[in-house]
């Protein structure tokens, strides 16, 4: 009877649950911070960043949508000595990284409890990228366009129960395929956080 | 349709007010040094070197030609000073040196005009977050504005006398350079063409007689 008892709580739960976070659709705002990997170009930590989207459920759960983001990283190389092939250069400066991806996403949000909505996330798209150089008054700068995988976990953080609104909370994975081999830059990645809202309407 | 307009829209305005570039007030303010050479040559075939007395100036003022004074003498001596430690003797003629050296002093203003819009300013500008604001705030300048940057190069040179004669022409060898922003101090100037030179040599571990 207890057992009974209980499936038929989670059901009605979990029922509730799907018709609050189905809805029509979905908008997102975090500030992002992070730091680059994969080289040694800029390793530093940066809280320089943002992203926000929107979405629309298709099914139970389930939405798809649209998601633009930027992060600003740099870091100060002290005075040293670049020994090329043929020279070198001896100078100070500042090594700048600015990623702006542009992605189509789904999402997939799980069954949580009235406070906890956990979800994953994958965004495939396009992400513009500079990679600068900046010493005395003068600059070498690198721009272009590349593919971007974009995973990320999260959860929502519900106030009340209409969830129409929660604290946002996420880990994401970026690998962009933009490349600056001069730099030996052969990929741009990141691993970033966010802190935000997201709004089910 | 009406999310994807607004977030494309907003794409284009991020890759220009979203930008936080680096605090340029932190930058050095001493030259850049390139050095660059022949890497068939073996520096040490050469003995001998003579060196200019005075240093060649480029500028936009057509009277400008060479720089003799003090100022110029010094920097002279820290190039013969360098080559000889780096076992060079000095020639008493040039018609008896190997090498040749020579220093070019180039004096450039850059005029940069501003569009209306975001502005990031030039390193050297105060970053918006300099100003307490941080976190994608950028310059919004309403009209057009030009303004100006004195720069400077000193180049030293280093070429080939020795096979003149053989090779029809006169080979550079070698080139350290050392670039910047100079403002209008002389003592600032100078100061950064002897750090120059020095830093120059002592990047240029192969450029040696024995």
């Amino acid at each position: 009877m207890k057992k009974i008892l209980l499936i038929q709580l989670l059901s009605i739960s979990s029922l509730a649950i799907f018709g609050q976070t189905r809805g029509e659709g979905e908008f997102h705002g975090n500030w992002v911070f992070g730091f680059p990997i994969g080289n040694d170009f800029v390793t530093n930590f940066s809280a320089l960043g943002a992203n926000f989207g929107y979405s629309r459920f298709i099914k139970d759960g389930v939405s798809v949508g649209v998601d633009l983001g930027w992060n600003n990283y740099y870091q100060y190389a002290p005075t040293k000595t670049y020994v090329s092939a043929d020279g070198a250069t001896t100078t100070d400066l500042y090594k700048y990284l600015y990623t702006l991806p542009i992605t189509a996403f789904v999402s997939q949000f799980f069954h949580g409890n009235d406070v906890f909505t956990p979800y994953v996330k994958l965004g495939l798209g396009a992400q513009y990228s500079e990679q600068n150089l900046y010493y005395n008054i003068y600059e070498t700068t690198n721009d272009n366009w590349g593919f971007v995988f974009m995973p990320e976990v999260g959860t929502l953080i519900h106030f009340n129960k209409q969830k129409h609104f929660g604290l946002n909370l996420s880990a994401r994975y970026t690998y962009g395929t933009n490349s600056a081999q001069y730099l030996g830059i052969n990929n741009v990645q990141t691993v970033n956080f966010s802190v935000g809202f997201m709004y089910i309407k | 349709m009406k999310p994807i307009l607004l977030l494309s829209a907003a794409a284009l305005l991020m890759t220009s007010a979203c930008k936080n570039l680096p605090p340029f007030e932190n930058l050095s303010s001493n030259f850049v040094v390139v050095t660059k050479y022949d890497t068939s040559v073996d520096f040490t075939t050469y003995k001998t070197f003579s060196i200019r007395d005075t240093i060649t100036v480029i500028t936009g003022d057509p009277r400008d030609s060479v720089w003799y004074d003090a100022n110029a003498q010094s920097i002279i001596a820290e190039v013969v000073k360098n080559m000889k430690a780096a076992g060079y003797t000095e020639a008493p003629t040039h018609q008896t040196a190997d090498l040749a050296v020579q220093l070019i002093g180039i004096r450039n203003t850059t005029i940069y005009a501003v569009p209306p819009g975001y502005w990031w300013g030039y390193p050297g500008w105060a970053p918006p977050c300099y100003w307490g604001y941080c976190g994608g705030y950028g310059y919004w300048y309403p009209y057009w504005f030009t303004y100006s940057v004195n720069t400077g190069s000193i180049v030293c040179e280093i070429a080939d006398l020795k096979n003149a004669n053989k090779l029809g022409k006169i080979n550079i060898l070698w080139d350290g350079i050392g670039s910047g922003q100079i403002g209008s101090s002389t003592s600032f100037i100078v100061n950064q063409c002897l750090l120059t030179v020095d830093q120059a040599f002592q990047q240029s571990p192969y450029l040696k007689a024995n």
